[in-house]
């Protein structure tokens, strides 16, 4: 369908209707948490009554995404020692590699065979499916790197870890997008990687974002796809075919691993709807993970097992953070919107929308490392992380234009429209009240308790069920806590016992971190896109305690 | 895993559909009960919490696992016997009824000892004590002049000499004491060899300030009222006429309200009855006049017969009219509460509850009541009078957030519960000096007395334990471990 998926420069019936739709989440979410505090108040007993359904229903959906947070942890493990070049390279000789698989016998443990089974059945179902195959050797990967503030001591790890690729560096192109904008050292940091990394790779280029652009904001969407489309006309001009192309765009601190570009391959080429999908990593923040206050690591880690379990649910997946894509699809869609702050799930949206619903996400069971935020010290940490998870949150944002779009488009069925925007708005919503319902406005009806109330059994009753169903939810604490021990990177130096018992301490800030650090900016993106006060890209800061690499 | 998501899903949400009514039913208190009759049944529980905790709690003479603070879950509907054991105290025992749905709270049982100990707080025989109700402080007498009095702070436990050395007021010997409730200092009017003095204390503790203030102080002063967050503005009424007197600039305002037979201070407030019977506010500039009762016929039938009143202030819109032979009126329904008799009053500080005594009685006044809101006809509170046997009741005190009444009948002490259930029973704890006062402090739950012995001195003893002074703050969050054993004690 064609849609502006513009939020500006809209009029009429279209803008009133943008503007609703701008207003609901915020106003769902403050009604939610002062509807419950004057329920608490004026008829405790209601509140508690609906606190208890509340509670239950939460300890019931955390151990429901506990299971998956296991299954899709283990799934990623049963992958970690995957041959994915060996892998690719078969596919190329697809018949042959099938009846080599019938043959293979799993060797080692569960994960292996876990490993092979989910290998066998992908290659089954491209062989049965008569969709033109892809060749390893016709793909290109495109690698779009956004700079705007982030300094070659940022970014060269990445490139280095793309330049070790076990996918030939030589079918992988590198663009630093530059903002015009950014200062002199970040270019000459940009022009000396350039300098550096050209040669390893089929080629690298710059392509300097201008500022202010007509219709675009400061924003990360806007300089990504000005780069793209530079690249567009290079790849018209070598006569490489968009659908050959996958792109990734990358956040400037992302690192991956040597085997990570030969998944990305193996997933694009075991897709039947290669052109119609986005392939999306497990984003871990383990680059800087150690040098990072205990807040971060457990915010961080958080956000990675929420990957993990949307990973679960490819049906309602939508694109986070560093991603990738057919080149084609992206130049169908209209490249990622310019005047969007949440550009990394917005293009999923995008392509959703101008696909007609018939677009998805592909979770890749590898992961892709960036850093966490670290800041000069403690309190700016928490400030920019504060930020971050601002910006995160203002992935809101999406809902009125996917809700305008929804109202518009006939070719996708209703049912399929309702699951989508209630998963959007839901998750919004949640985000923003859950842990203020949860740590503060549950206890209000206890606390401030009339005569009446607290001569009831429900007054005495409910803490004890709440206290029960918090011990329940401990299950999952606990099962996030030793995931997350497993997911960390070995540090070079060694822990002590103390440490390490420090590292798990470190999850009882949960209620702190989901409070003040999750919850609140959502409500604050939230509430700021209610009153139409739009928010700015702001860059995270992010720092490396590691010396800065020579020039 | 896409199967197993939406399988795992069903599976999830059948289980909410079925368990989330049945928690919240469970909440309020339904539970199943097998056996000959059984069936869904609605029960309450009883919430228990004593001063000193720890006690054991016993339920129709099993005992409970809990030792007090306790709650007692999923009683069917019915009357249960109750009883608190703790070594060293007297047995506490009520039947207490339990209704559906709903939880009976003993939460503030106070354990009497077997037998009531004290402590020397000043090992010198004295004359008696002065308490300043609501203070943290109060006066020791080892004599008649100024220098003779001492003062004690019951937070910090010590006792200073009143005076230092050789001050100015050393030979003073105090009359007639003014306090008034929560502040921290008093006007005291006595003698010297100069004649009259009236001087203003301000208690501290170790540096007590002490003021000469006889000139600004009408000679003939009847009473005298300020309000402790202005201790300076003092309101005397002498020969039916009220003196302002401004103690920090010296200014004094002689008849600043005239005819007048009744006043009380609060909240920035003069209250005032007219000699026309008109019940009147007024700022404390006097200006902006509010005629609170206008109805003279009504005026004079509820003040007419009596000289003066003293008012007093239960909440913003509900006041209390003590008259000098104690007839005790309010400007709530039915107005007039006793005719006469009442020796004193004491506003609770968290309710709209008055606690009332006379020579034989104590009683509860309680404008919160619902029967004062709900019904058609509307009555107004009653006096419930839950003491009647006193000879001759000389104090009273609110004890552990309201719930019980400290008294002094003659020279003993009793204490008696105000939220029991099988009626009030008042129990003697200890004598006092004959004559003497008693001090007791909220803030810490002890009482300072000087002994029934000739040779005592000012003792102390602990009343509500500091340990469990509070209620139960919060439900407990624990396991329910209700297992009930018999009784082998």
């Amino acid at each position: 369908m064609k849609f502006n998926f513009s939020a500006n420069k809209l009029k009429g019936k279209e803008k009133r209707l943008q503007r609703f739709f701008e207003i609901v989440p915020g106003f769902a979410s403050w009604t939610i948490i002062i509807g419950m505090l004057i329920l608490a108040f004026r008829a405790p007993i209601v509140a508690a009554v609906l606190i208890i359904a509340f509670d239950l229903y939460w300890l019931l959906r955390l151990l429901y995404l506990t299971l998956f947070l296991i299954c899709s942890y283990f799934r990623l493990s049963s992958e970690k020692e995957t041959d994915w070049m060996g892998r690719v390279r078969g596919i190329d000789s697809l018949s042959e590699y099938e009846l080599s698989l019938k043959e293979q016998k799993a060797e080692g443990g569960l994960k292996e065979k876990v490993s092979l089974f989910f290998l066998r059945r992908e290659i089954k179902k491209l062989g049965k499916i008569g969709t033109k195959r892809a060749q390893s050797k016709d793909l290109y990967h495109l690698v779009l790197i956004p700079i705007a503030k982030e300094t070659q001591d940022i970014v060269e790890p990445g490139l280095k870890s793309i330049a070790l690729s076990d996918f030939p560096p030589n079918r992988i192109m590198v663009v630093l997008a530059v903002e015009e904008r950014a200062d002199e050292e970040i270019k000459t940091d940009a022009r000396r990687l350039l300098r550096r990394y050209k040669g390893k790779f089929f080629d690298m280029k710059i392509v300097v974002h201008p500022d202010g652009r007509v219709g675009e904001a400061k924003a990360k969407g806007a300089n990504a796809t000005f780069a793209a489309k530079e690249t567009a006309k290079y790849f018209s001009k070598k006569k490489i075919p968009f659908e050959h192309v996958i792109v990734s765009c990358f956040d400037s601190d992302t690192v991956v691993k040597p085997d990570y570009f030969a998944s990305l391959t193996y997933y694009f080429q075991v897709c039947p709807e290669r052109e119609r999908a986005s392939f999306q990593p497990v984003p871990v923040y383990n680059n800087n993970i150690w040098d990072a206050p205990g807040i971060t690591r457990v915010l961080e880690t958080g956000s990675s097992f929420f990957q993990l379990v949307e990973a679960t649910n490819p049906e309602k997946l939508v694109t986070f953070s560093s991603h990738s894509m057919s080149f084609k699809a992206l130049v169908d869609a209209g490249y990622w919107p310019v005047d969007m702050i949440s550009d990394d799930s917005a293009i999923f949206w995008k392509a959703f929308i101008h696909f007609d619903g018939k677009y998805k996400v592909v979770p890749m069971y590898t992961t892709l490392s960036m850093d966490a935020v670290v800041a000069e010290n403690w309190m700016q940490t928490i400030k920019n992380v504060y930020k971050q998870k601002r910006r995160w949150a203002w992935g809101v944002e999406n809902f009125p234009i996917v809700m305008r779009a929804f109202m518009k488009d006939k070719n996708i069925p209703l049912f399929f429209k309702m699951k989508h925007a209630f998963k959007l708005f839901e998750g919004h919503i949640a985000w923003a009240t859950w842990a203020f319902l949860l740590t503060f406005v549950g206890w209000l009806p206890a606390i401030f308790a009339s005569r009446a109330f607290s001569h009831s059994v429900l007054y005495y009753s409910a803490p004890r069920i709440m206290g029960t169903i918090f011990n329940l939810a401990s299950f999952s604490l606990i099962t996030s806590i030793v995931l997350s021990i497993l997911l960390l990177p070995k540090k070079k130096e060694k822990h002590s016992i103390a440490k390490r018992i420090g590292y798990a301490f470190e999850w009882l800030l949960i209620p702190f971190t989901m409070v003040f650090l999750s919850a609140l900016p959502s409500l604050d993106a939230q509430t700021r896109l209610m009153f139409g006060k739009y928010m700015t890209f702001w860059v995270t800061d992010k720092k490396k305690k590691t010396p800065k690499r020579g020039k | 895993m896409a199967v197993l998501r939406k399988i795992l899903f069903y599976i999830f949400t059948a289980i909410y559909i079925v368990f989330c009514p049945l928690v919240i039913l469970y909440a309020m208190g339904y539970i199943y009960r097998p056996g000959m009759e059984k069936g869904v049944v609605k029960t309450g529980l009883i919430a228990v919490a004593s001063s000193p905790s720890h006690a054991e709690v016993y339920m129709n003479k099993s005992r409970y696992s809990q030792l007090s603070p306790a709650v007692i879950n999923e009683l069917l509907p019915g009357e249960y016997s109750i009883q608190l054991e703790l070594e060293g105290y007297q047995k506490w025992d009520e039947t207490v009824p339990v209704v559906a749905e709903k939880a009976t709270v003993l939460d503030r049982i106070i354990l009497i000892p077997l037998k009531w100990t004290s402590k020397v707080f000043l090992p010198e025989k004295v004359k008696g004590i002065i308490p300043f109700p609501g203070s943290d402080f109060f006066l020791i007498q080892k004599g008649l002049r100024l220098s003779d009095l001492v003062l004690a702070g019951c937070k910090e436990e010590k006792y200073w000499p009143l005076i230092k050395g050789e001050a100015p007021f050393k030979e003073f010997k105090p009359a007639t004491y003014f306090f008034i409730e929560n502040s921290s200092s008093g006007i005291l009017r006595g003698s010297t060899s100069d004649g009259e003095k009236v001087i203003k204390i301000v208690f501290a503790g170790e540096e007590n300030k002490v003021k000469d203030i006889t000139g600004l102080f009408p000679k003939n002063a009847q009473k005298v009222k300020w309000e402790p967050q202005s201790e300076n503005k003092l309101f005397i009424f002498q020969d039916g006429s009220i003196t302002r007197v401004e103690l920090d600039t010296g200014a004094v305002y002689p008849k600043y309200v005239s005819g007048v037979k009744g006043y009380g201070l609060s909240g920035g407030k003069l209250y005032v009855i007219t000699s026309e019977n008109l019940f009147v506010e007024t700022d404390y500039e006097n200006t902006g006049k509010n005629v609170l009762l206008d109805d003279e016929k009504l005026g004079k039938k509820l003040f007419g017969q009596t000289e003066y009143f003293d008012i007093k202030a239960v909440a913003d819109d509900t006041f209390l009219f003590l008259g000098e032979n104690g007839e005790l009126l309010s400007n709530r329904l039915p107005y007039r509460f006793a005719d006469g008799g009442i020796r004193g009053v004491k506003c609770a500080a968290d309710s709209p509850r008055v606690l009332i005594w006379n020579k034989n009685k104590v009683g509860i006044l309680d404008f919160g009541a619902e029967e004062t809101q709900k019904t058609a006809f509307e009555k107004g509170p009653s006096l419930r009078w839950v003491h009647m046997k006193g000879s001759n009741i000389r104090q009273a005190f609110w004890v552990y957030k309201e719930s019980h009444v400290l008294f002094v009948d003659q020279n003993k002490v009793f204490l008696l519960g105000i939220e029991e259930f099988e009626g009030f029973k008042a129990k003697q704890i200890f004598s006092i000096k004959s004559g003497s006062s008693l001090y007791f402090s909220d803030t810490t739950g002890k009482v300072y007395y000087v002994g029934s012995l000739a040779k005592d001195g000012v003792s102390f003893g602990e009343i509500v334990s500091s340990s469990a002074s509070a209620v139960i703050p919060f439900p407990q969050i624990e396991e329910k471990n209700r297992e009930k054993q018999s009784d082998e004690k």
